[in-house]
């Protein structure tokens, strides 16, 4: 978040702002980029899951649960403490330095849709849950640090990262050359984030989250609470019931 | 080839290593490219995870699928157990679940984990509702009837591993991955079942196998504790079991009539048949519900009378035929209720060993009943034994977090150990937790009186009133307050309310009358007595309530011959014994109440009262100095606050007698204005005697006349004796006719000996 609000940073993403802003003016589109800003003023946080880890996230702490669930055996763990050092090689590394691995990524949503190549479930964070922690990269990071031809120690470019509360600039800083005057409110929500084929084909902005998330920071989730797999219904029905007990809501896709 | 995999079916997630690039896989999806983040989730979170080494990526998918399905079953078994889940989603988990377990992976991987672990204890007492719930689901009930069947075991196992970890100072660190690991190779499941079918063999073969393994995984370490653990558990189920060789048979419900030479013998009968209810099979032809109960409760109303009547050999024995049915009929939860039940009277007829037996049967019989846990606290606590009380009220708590009883019991002990604060401090968090329970409210209340707060004691009374305006007990709480600060009229008239809101409760009735009694109505106290006595004739303390109320008023002959009567129909009364002692010591018979008053082994606060008593008799002939020694004794090492205070105003009263001025006032000038009504106007009497004596007739004059101002009778004709023997004062420390003297020495002793 500091990275993302640093004046640099913030003055290069003002700059595309305003000049995405102009082109939607010689466009006639400016009315309708401001409807997609102000939209995108109340997007949330999606994190896309598969069943498994969102069953973790409900029951985590019940003791009942916790009690069964063993830890890993000193061996293997030591096996992990050198792999783990690893992961500075990756991507996520050239973007956030050694913290890297506190990074929850989630995908910014106008509807709780999330990208389904992450999984089947999308868990929508409260807003005050990530305000204070989250950014907003303009893409995927695999996609960015590709398009951009970042290397290890290049400086990130300037201009498509913001913190959490100017998302809606960056959002049309990106998409405003998408929105012409006959777009619709309803299509707000695919041009922020479209389900592709692949990963690769995952059209989105990309949220950064620092620290770890706990059910409390949970808005609601999405997803199908009736997978054809026994074992997937079984879950997905007691994490429902879980969540609405809870006061979760629960999106039936 | 990959390799290194580590692979998490908890969270349904792998990462792996593949010529230097690492990618992660979720169950039925393709791999992609690792995030920094996936390392975390699965390496930092303390995720349970595994670790597969050279392998290749179908290896690691068919690993996660199969782990991933594991994991998803054990959650969904947990969810069956779990009754915050509704029972509509648990029939879903239930079918679910079914399909898992047709894999035989699945089905070792889960039976290790629930047979190997205790559960935690607030889901056990659901077992019935839960196993009744899955009836179409057969492999489902009988693995989670096995479960609930093994707790108790697991329970011991587990305690006895403990045990032997820290005898062999294991570091904790270590501890946890050693279990985990003992877990994972199904160590505990198998001891456990050694140990629920008493087999030795196996027990030993299980630990030996797992104290010689190699040295792998740093189970080495735990050796010394794996050797310990055998012999632990063997002395626990294996020697007692050789000493009783019939628990080793399947029996119906062993042992029978026909082995009552075995059962003279044995030392601890009951305690027996406990045991051998673990290891037995119920009498297929058990009695209707119904037949049951109705034997059941005819066996408790013998024994209720028998343990009134003190022959608690007898009761023993028909608490013995009580157990031997129930249990044969398989119901040891019933069976821990009615021990309950017979420890709760036993506790009434101040029969303190006995309930202390009872209820630490019936922990032994159902650990998953809360009443079970707070009667034995209660019971711990009645003993005076408050540090074993807070305890037993302390896992009550912890182990029934949503039942208000051990929150109530815990900080009533802490009222009792005068630790006022601390008291006040829980009672405040039970209010919270509990709003809707009076008890913590009221007492709240007592605490304040205990701490001579009296007047906010009073006014959170009067609050508590508005808050549970049709509680009986509130109100009496209120009245009793009132009472207690002089305001009588109005204590009468919250009584009379408290009356009618709760008719039947005993304490309220005999706080009634003492309040009449005060209030200077001893008249409209024994009329209600006499009705209420007509309406309860089998509750001996109403008519031991009218002992009281002849004796304070002078009426020693008429006291003793009610509790003659009391102790003819229940020969084993307590208060009765103890309250015609003092009666006996008023009239002079001293020899006689020494005889059945204790010197030693007090215990409860009733006893304590026995003991004043004892020592008050030896005042009366003359023996001063044992007497003060006495209640200097009792004063050290009472237990009772209440009674603590009672103790002192008796050495001052002894003092007194000694025509020890000085002393005596300095001990009945002791905490009085903290001292309830009653007692402080006892010690104000006393104190004014011990100033007039002393010449002081001016201070003697204010204590009687402007502070002194009860209206019991009692007090009031002590307060006139005291004036007229002293004639407020012709000449300083003189005393006057020997009579008068010995009147006024009567008057004061009653007060000194009133319970």
């Amino acid at each position: 978040v500091r990275s993302a609000s640093d004046p640099a940073q913030i003055a290069a993403l003002e700059g595309r702002y305003e000049a995405a802003r102009t082109v939607a003016e010689t466009r006639s589109a400016l009315t309708q980029v401001a409807r997609f800003e102000s939209a995108v003023r109340n997007s949330f946080a999606v994190v896309s899951c598969s069943i498994y880890p969102l069953r973790q996230l409900v029951v985590e702490s019940k003791a009942l649960y916790a009690n069964y669930q063993l830890g890993t055996r000193a061996q293997v763990r030591k096996v992990a403490e050198g792999e783990f050092d690893r992961h500075r090689r990756t991507v996520d590394a050239m973007l956030f330095g050694a913290y890297g691995d506190q990074i929850i990524y989630a995908a910014l949503s106008l509807d709780g849709n999330g990208l389904k190549s992450y999984g089947a479930y999308s868990i929508i964070l409260r807003d005050v849950a990530v305000s204070k922690r989250a950014s907003v990269l303009e893409e995927n990071s695999y996609s960015f640090v590709k398009n951009h031809k970042m290397e290890p120690g290049h400086p990130i470019p300037e201009g498509y990262r913001a913190p959490w509360g100017r998302r809606a600039e960056l959002a049309v800083a990106k998409l405003a050359d998408l929105i012409s005057p006959t777009t619709s409110d309803s299509d707000f929500s695919s041009l922020l984030l479209s389900n592709g084929s692949t990963r690769d084909d995952d059209n989105f902005m990309e949220v950064h989250i620092y620290g770890g998330y706990d059910q409390n920071a949970i808005e609601a989730v999405s997803g199908n609470s009736a997978p054809k797999r026994a074992d997937e219904k079984g879950i997905a029905t007691v994490v429902k019931e879980v969540l609405n007990n809870t006061g979760k809501k629960w999106i039936e896709e | 080839m990959i390799d290194v995999a580590f692979v998490s079916g908890q969270i349904g997630k792998a990462i792996y290593r593949d010529n230097q690039t690492y990618y992660s896989v979720e169950q039925g999806s393709t791999p992609f490219p690792i995030r920094a983040g996936e390392f975390h989730d699965i390496l930092g979170r303390k995720h349970e995870f595994d670790l597969l080494e050279n392998t290749d990526l179908p290896s690691v998918e068919r690993y996660l699928e199969l782990s991933a399905l594991q994991h998803s079953c054990l959650f969904l078994l947990l969810t069956l157990i779990d009754y915050e889940v509704s029972l509509s989603a648990r029939v879903v988990a239930a079918q679910a679940s079914d399909t898992c377990l047709e894999n035989p992976a699945v089905d070792k991987f889960v039976r290790r984990r629930l047979l190997s672990v205790p559960l935690p204890t607030q889901y056990r007492s659901h077992r019935h509702e839960i196993l009744s719930s899955l009836s179409g689901f057969q492999v489902i009930k009988n693995l989670l009837q096995e479960v609930f069947e093994c707790q108790p075991v697991l329970d011991q196992l587990w305690a006895e591993w403990q045990d032997a970890t820290s005898s062999t100072e294991t570091d904790p660190s270590i501890k946890r991955d050693v279990e985990a690991q003992l877990i994972r190779t199904g160590f505990f499941e198998d001891v456990g079942q050694a140990l629920s079918q008493n087999d030795l063999q196996r027990l030993n073969e299980r630990i030996i196998k797992e104290a010689t393994a190699p040295v792998t995984d740093g189970l080495s370490v735990v050796r010394p504790s794996l050797i310990v653990l055998r012999a632990k558990l063997q002395q626990r189920f294996f020697v007692r079991s050789q000493e009783h060789p019939q628990k080793r048979l399947k029996l119906k419900h062993s042992p029978s009539r026909s082995q009552s030479k075995a059962k003279s013998e044995s030392s601890d009968f009951i305690a027996q048949l406990i045991e051998n209810s673990y290891y037995s099979e119920p009498d297929a032809k058990g009695l209707s519900a119904f037949e049951s109960k109705n034997r059941v409760v005819k066996q408790i109303s013998t024994i209720r009378e028998l343990l009134h009547l003190g022959k608690n050999g007898l009761a023993e024995k028909y608490v013995e035929d009580l157990l031997e049915f129930q249990l044969g009929q398989g119901d040891r939860e019933h069976a821990a209720m009615s021990l309950c039940s017979l420890a709760a009277i036993s506790l009434d007829a101040n029969q303190l060993a006995m309930a202390d037996r009872l209820s630490s049967y019936a922990i032994k019989l159902n650990v998953y009943d809360p009443v079970v846990y707070t009667l034995r606290a209660e019971v711990l606590k009645n003993r005076g034994h408050f540090a074993a009380a807070l305890k037993a009220y302390e896992e009550a708590k912890d182990r029934f977090p949503s039942v208000h009883y051990g929150h109530d019991g815990y900080a009533d002990v802490l009222n009792e150990q005068g630790k006022f604060d601390e008291s006040l401090k829980y009672y405040h968090q039970t209010q919270n937790h509990f709003p809707d329970d009076p008890v913590a409210f009221n007492g709240e209340v007592s605490v304040l009186r205990n701490k001579g707060e009296l007047r906010a004691a009073v006014k959170i009374a009067l609050r508590n009133t508005k808050q549970f305006s049709a509680d009986g007990v509130t109100r009496a709480t209120l009245a009793g307050c009132l009472s207690m600060i002089g305001k009588y009229d109005e204590a009468i008239k919250q009584y009379a309310l408290a009356l009618s809101l709760a008719p039947k409760n005993i304490r309220l009735i005999i706080g009634y009358c003492h309040s009449l009694k005060a209030a200077g109505k001893p008249d409209a106290a024994l009329r209600l007595l006499d009705s209420q006595i007509e309406k309860y004739p089998l509750v001996p303390a109403l008519p031991n309530t009218k002992a009281k109320l002849f004796q304070a008023s002078g009426r020693f002959r008429e006291a003793l011959n009610i509790y003659e009567a009391i102790l003819r129909q229940f020969p084993a009364y307590t208060p009765a014994t103890f309250g015609g002692a003092a009666a006996k010591i008023l009239l002079g018979r001293t020899d006689e109440a020494l005889r059945v008053l204790p010197e030693e082994g007090m215990e409860s606060e009733l006893d304590w009262f026995g003991f004043r008593a004892y020592a008050l008799a030896f005042v009366r002939i003359g023996e001063n100095d044992v007497a003060a020694q006495k209640l200097q004794f009792g004063i050290e090492v009472c237990p009772w606050v209440r009674e603590r205070a009672k103790l002192e105003t008796a050495l001052g009263f002894v003092e007194l007698a000694r025509n020890n001025t000085i002393q005596s006032i300095r001990i009945l000038q002791k905490n009085l204005a903290k001292l309830e009504q009653r007692q402080s106007q006892s010690r104000l009497l006393l104190l004014a005697h011990s100033q007039a004596q002393r010449g002081e007739s001016g201070v003697s004059k204010v204590l009687l006349g402007s502070i002194f101002n009860s209206r019991d009778p009692q007090l009031r004709g002590v307060q006139r004796q005291i004036f007229s023997s002293y004639k407020l004062f012709p000449i300083a420390g003189q005393r006057l006719t020997s009579s008068g003297q010995e009147e006024l020495f009567t008057a004061e002793l009653s007060l000194a000996l009133a319970a």
